[in-house]
């Protein structure tokens, strides 16, 4: 679950307006903290792991990503290995929506702890390890999420009623192949640009 | 009778993508780390598609 559905509705009525932005910040700031925490730490394991990236770890992640470009495509298919669950709905009622939401923000931003769904991210991941740098990996993951927030902060304004805000999350998961789409091309150049560089490293 | 796309991201899908990818490509050429950073916020951008 994004914050798409439960708290956009409240950026298009006026006097919530402040409420709804105190929510979005809570999680972009958190989802922040908790997406450079991991890419920190999966570059602290790539640098235990051996530092600097070598042709053959470059390979292996442009392999990757053309294996994970293929499955968003539907040529191959196969599970990810993703902790299938959302984040918890009840914290809105056990903690308020402005506490909450930086719990959301946090428990999604860690990526490995809820649904994952399209395999940009482990291509990410895997670049952070062979990076092998942790400020590198802290960005990388920050920039991720950035990417993550930004349509939660956006939405109000790209919506016309609170009745259309509440539908969001329904109007977009019938679009969802168009983003399977999008992130297979996201793939597909990782691929390139990744085989690009092993070749000049040889 | 012509129907209006109802997801409010569809003018801006492509065109993140496009930006983000241009970008990472010219920055390939000079430094891989950085070329991934576009193609890292595609990535979550296409994360609504999972929400």
């Amino acid at each position: 679950m994004s914050l798409l559905g439960a708290i956009t509705p409240l950026g298009k009525v006026a006097h919530a307006r402040s409420q709804w932005l105190q929510c979005v910040w809570a999680y972009i700031g958190s989802g922040a903290v908790s997406a450079t925490i991991v890419g920190l730490s999966l570059g602290q394991i790539g640098y235990w792991l051996g530092r600097g990236y070598t042709t053959n770890k470059l390979y292996f992640v442009s392999l990757l990503s053309l294996l994970l470009a293929a499955r968003e495509w539907g040529w191959i298919n196969f599970r990810l290995p993703e902790r299938r669950s959302q984040t918890e709905k009840v914290w809105a009622h056990q903690f308020g929506f402005l506490v909450a939401s930086a719990m959301w923000g946090f428990h999604i931003g860690l990526g490995f702890a809820t649904w994952v769904m399209f395999g940009g991210f482990f291509t990410l991941v895997a670049l952070a390890v062979v990076i092998g740098s942790p400020l590198y990996g802290g960005i990388l993951m920050f920039v991720y999420w950035l990417g993550r927030g930004l349509p939660v902060l956006c939405a109000p304004n790209l919506v016309a009623s609170p009745s259309v805000a509440a539908e969001l999350p329904a109007t977009i998961l019938r679009t969802r192949s168009l983003y399977r789409r999008i992130t297979g091309f996201a793939l597909i150049w990782s691929c390139g640009a990744t085989l690009l560089a092993a070749l000049r490293t040889r | 009778m012509e129907m209006c796309d109802p997801n409010p991201f569809s003018t801006y899908n492509h065109r993140v993508l496009l930006v983000c990818l241009a970008t990472g490509t010219l920055a390939a050429f000079f430094d891989l780390r950085v070329a991934f950073l576009p193609a890292a916020f595609v990535f979550g951008w296409s994360q609504i598609g999972g929400a």
